[in-house]
């Protein structure tokens, strides 16, 4: 074989050792005798081994991420351990290179959260009336609040599931909804002394809504458009203590 | 009894993350908040989907499918529109004087990968790194196995020539 009907990608598989014996032979048979191959692969060359030491030593700088524990009795959903795992990972995004951003932090820990969302997150576990009604009393109850599915009845997104979250240690009460395109729509709540007007911004490429008052922050955000999402924003206020 | 695929997720998940965060640094040309975003995300999904793995099968690559979908499908066009898809080599975070001292010409290696375009550093990281074969990576890249060659041929050339440069 002569070395011009060597292709690059045969002389990487040389290199790689992948070829089969024969066709190795014949590589180094007509590297023997032609330089302009021999210089081709030289061209080829790389330390792979280098490669690999560089690649291994950035392991040591990954992030950690713990998953919740599963005790021997728990009745585990994957949405369940889902959520747990996230909160620990939003835990630690202070120090992930999220601060020197205008956003506040509980904004845009939720905003990381929700853009994992998707329609199949909502629709693939949906709760029963009572389910809902139970997740919403334990929102109610955590956080002081006379939530029914009334207050959150809107047109084009329906009331999902509540939950509570927590955020530095704080209670936030997440409440989902998915509206009429399937979008996964999350409404949170935090306590606050806060007082600031309702203000519709975009977080990480998320639409979103906040405002704070009446001893609560609040922040309706999803992938949305965002004068429909501020429209439903205004409704759920008006419902609201503040 | 044996394990099911939800189990098997669930124990060896945790200690995957640091390859799954170097993979999503190669994809993310270094860029280490949305390598940190996409590893996150990728941990959620496959927890999600842990009722889909196959027991018994590798969950390593498993997971690693699971990722570069999620940074192809969903937030690579995030990273893009934001113009932080392409992070200048000076501040890309795959080389940093941590292992630099450890080893000089790997720090070096590591600078020269991310002036490769995506698809190349990719395919490198997986067969060269990863030690994924010619056939599983272009399995897992969903591209014919002369192109997994092709993609390997010019990578070297690259890197080969940036390394002579330097």
């Amino acid at each position: 074989m002569s070395g011009q009907e060597i292709t690059d990608e045969t002389l990487v598989a040389y290199l790689d050792g992948a070829l089969p014996a024969d066709a190795h032979a014949d590589v180094e048979a007509a590297l023997a005798s032609d330089a302009g191959l021999a210089e081709r692969l030289a061209g080829l060359g790389v330390d792979v081994g280098a490669l690999k030491a560089g690649f291994d030593g950035l392991l040591a700088e990954a992030p950690t991420v713990a998953l919740p524990p599963v005790t021997a009795n728990s009745n585990w959903r994957p949405w369940q351990a889902a959520a747990a795992a996230a909160l620990f990972v939003i835990g630690m995004a202070a120090g992930w290179g999220l601060s020197g951003d205008a956003t506040p932090d509980w904004h845009q820990a939720v905003a990381d959260y929700q853009v994992l969302y998707t329609t199949e997150t909502l629709s693939a576990t949906p709760l029963d009336a009572e389910a809902r009604a139970a997740g919403l009393a334990r929102v109610n109850e955590r956080l002081g609040l006379t939530l029914d599915a009334d207050a959150l009845a809107l047109d084009g997104m329906a009331f999902q599931r509540a939950q509570m979250l927590s955020h530095q240690g704080a209670p936030l009460a997440q409440i989902a909804f998915l509206d009429d395109n399937g979008a996964p729509i999350a409404f949170c709540i935090m306590k606050a002394e806060e007082r600031a007007a309702r203000e519709a911004i975009e977080i990480a490429g998320l639409s979103a809504s906040t405002w704070a008052g009446g001893g609560f922050t609040y922040i309706l955000i999803g992938p949305a458009d965002a004068s429909r999402l501020d429209a439903a924003a205004e409704i759920l206020q008006s419902r609201m203590p503040g | 009894m044996a394990k099911t695929g939800e189990t098997e997720v669930r124990e060896g998940l945790e200690a995957l993350v640091p390859r799954l965060w170097r993979y999503a640094l190669v994809l993310t040309g270094g860029h280490r908040a949305d390598a940190d975003d996409l590893t996150q995300a990728a941990v959620l999904r496959a927890l999600e989907r842990a009722g889909q793995f196959q027991p018994g099968t590798r969950l390593d690559r498993w997971c690693f499918t699971v990722l570069a979908s999620i940074w192809k499908n969903e937030l690579r066009s995030r990273a893009v529109r934001r113009g932080e898809g392409q992070v200048p080599v000076e501040e890309a975070g795959l080389a940093t004087p941590d292992h630099a001292h450890v080893n000089i010409l790997a720090g070096e290696v590591l600078t020269c990968m991310t002036t490769l375009p995506e698809a190349m550093r990719e395919t490198m990281f997986l067969v060269y790194v990863e030690g994924y074969s010619y056939a599983e990576a272009a399995e897992r890249l969903e591209i014919p196995i002369g192109t997994v060659m092709s993609r390997l041929a010019n990578g070297r050339r690259k890197l080969n020539a940036a390394m002579v440069e330097r």
